[in-house]
């Protein structure tokens, strides 16, 4: 009898931690970004504190909205294809988020991936494996016209997501899109502030007039395996934190195929997933973690929180906690939810 | 001789550009060629022939008053508009902008964006 109640003990604490237990994954040792792992990390001589120390954490995600607007996506990806609840076209308002006839097209993928890759045994581990993503489809491929921006903008609005995650950037932001921006932070999520998460860009330069920069904004920058500022990731007075967006690695994530298989790109293919637009999912699943702890965070209550759980790295000064190249430091995921 | 240069220098700026109002200010344009602007931060713009419009009063009337169609209605009192007829969209928008019945009105700028 003893047994028996054992055994429903077990298979009840195994159900209970489904998407949130260490279940092995076969890319999970890849996944330098978001764990240690000592073979890989030696392998690659990458510093031992490069990653943002979210293993074990006990927050996946759960109940939290995040748009991704990005260029496209593989929306039948085994990795989250049941955390898709809405797509959409900003350009026709249709649901068609497919990407052909790009060679950007892979980017959404990965980033969804990034957040969302649940804990199935098929790949990785994202961090935030229970979000809920709403993927809307901006057209990121050359040129595109303030009204497209808006509209992506206003779809997410209207689906009244928690946080907004954005792996572009124009570096031009004009006054109809920071009204928008800034009503969104302000006015969203009930009046406590949607999260407008944006990548600062990978051209190593300062951005004034960019997306990421704004106050209303968490702009993201990029870190590398050594534990410093990726060389790329651009700087400004408005950069909030820097995540791993790795330099001679990548970050291990989802990839798009038109051959209806899912697929991978690894940390060490020669076109890995490097860059700010890495680094953005990254700070916005772990931000998805936070609103799961406490929902009734106000955006403003988030930036503190962020300035006061970042890790200093970089052997620079931080002025009032600040550096413009690494803004208030490195994404720490266990300080962030403590 | 230098107070011709002088003259010229002042009107240059001006003289050489297109301008469009954002909230009773100006603001300048370099054109490029057709269609293409340089804008007062050294990016490369496009400009659409639709422009939005913001206003807290109803947008029939400003519709109205200068032959306007609504093309796409956004949140909080934003609309996207285009002229009826071919028009210098620019100064259109200058026009409309100063108009005590709007915000503001603004180009539909085409600019550069990139996956990063």
């Amino acid at each position: 009898m003893r047994l028996v109640l054992f055994c429903c003990l077990l298979l009840l604490l195994g159900c209970n931690n489904k998407n949130n237990s260490p279940t092995p994954e076969p890319l999970y040792q890849e996944q330098w970004a978001i764990h240690y792992n000592k073979p890989f990390y030696e392998a690659y001589n990458i510093d031992p504190n490069a990653h943002i120390h979210s293993e074990g954490v006990a927050y996946t995600g759960r109940g939290i909205k995040i748009a991704v607007i990005d260029i496209g996506l593989d929306k039948n990806h085994l990795e989250f294809k049941d955390n898709i609840i809405n797509t959409i076209n900003s350009a026709d308002g249709s649901d068609d988020v497919s990407c052909q006839h790009s060679e950007d097209c892979f980017h959404g993928t990965a980033v969804t991936g990034i957040i969302a890759a649940n804990i199935n045994g098929y790949g990785l581990k994202g961090i935030a494996p229970n979000a809920q993503i709403s993927f809307i489809k901006l057209d990121l491929g050359g040129y595109t016209g303030d009204d497209e921006i808006l509209a992506a903008f206003d779809y997410a609005e209207k689906l009244d997501v928690d946080i907004v995650s954005n792996s572009w950037g124009t570096e031009d932001v004009s006054p109809v899109i920071i009204e928008k921006i800034n009503h969104m932070a302000i006015k969203g999520r009930d009046g406590k502030g949607i999260l407008m998460v944006f990548a600062s860009g990978n051209e190593g330069k300062e951005v004034p007039d960019d997306e990421s920069m704004l106050e209303t904004v968490i702009g993201v920058g990029a870190s590398d395996e050594d534990n410093l500022r990726a060389i790329y990731s651009n700087v400004g007075a408005g950069l909030d934190i820097v995540a791993p967006g790795g330099f001679k690695l990548g970050v291990t994530t989802t990839n798009y195929r038109d051959d209806g298989n899912s697929a991978f790109i690894k940390a060490e293919d020669p076109d890995g997933f490097i860059g700010t637009s890495a680094s953005t999912p990254i700070v916005s699943a772990a931000l998805a973690l936070l609103l799961e702890k406490n929902p009734q965070l106000t955006r403003q209550q988030v930036q503190q929180r962020i300035k006061d759980s970042a890790d200093k790295i970089g052997n620079v000064e931080y002025i009032e906690g600040h550096n413009p190249y690494y803004g208030y430091g490195k994404l720490n995921v266990s300080r962030l939810l403590e | 001789m230098l107070r011709f240069i002088g003259c010229l220098l002042i009107i240059t700026p001006a003289a050489l550009a297109d301008i469009y109002s954002y909230k009773g200010q100006d603001v300048y344009l370099q054109k490029l060629e057709e269609d293409r602007y340089l804008n007062d931060k050294g990016h490369v713009v496009g400009i659409s022939d639709n422009f939005f419009i913001k206003l807290d009063t109803e947008i029939a009337v400003i519709l109205e008053k200068y032959d306007l169609q609504l093309v796409k209605t956004y949140s909080n009192n934003l609309y996207k508009v285009q002229p009826k007829f071919k028009t210098d969209v620019l100064m259109l928008i200058e026009k409309v902008d100063a108009d005590s019945l709007t915000q503001y009105a603004y180009p539909n700028f085409i600019k550069k964006i990139q996956a990063r």
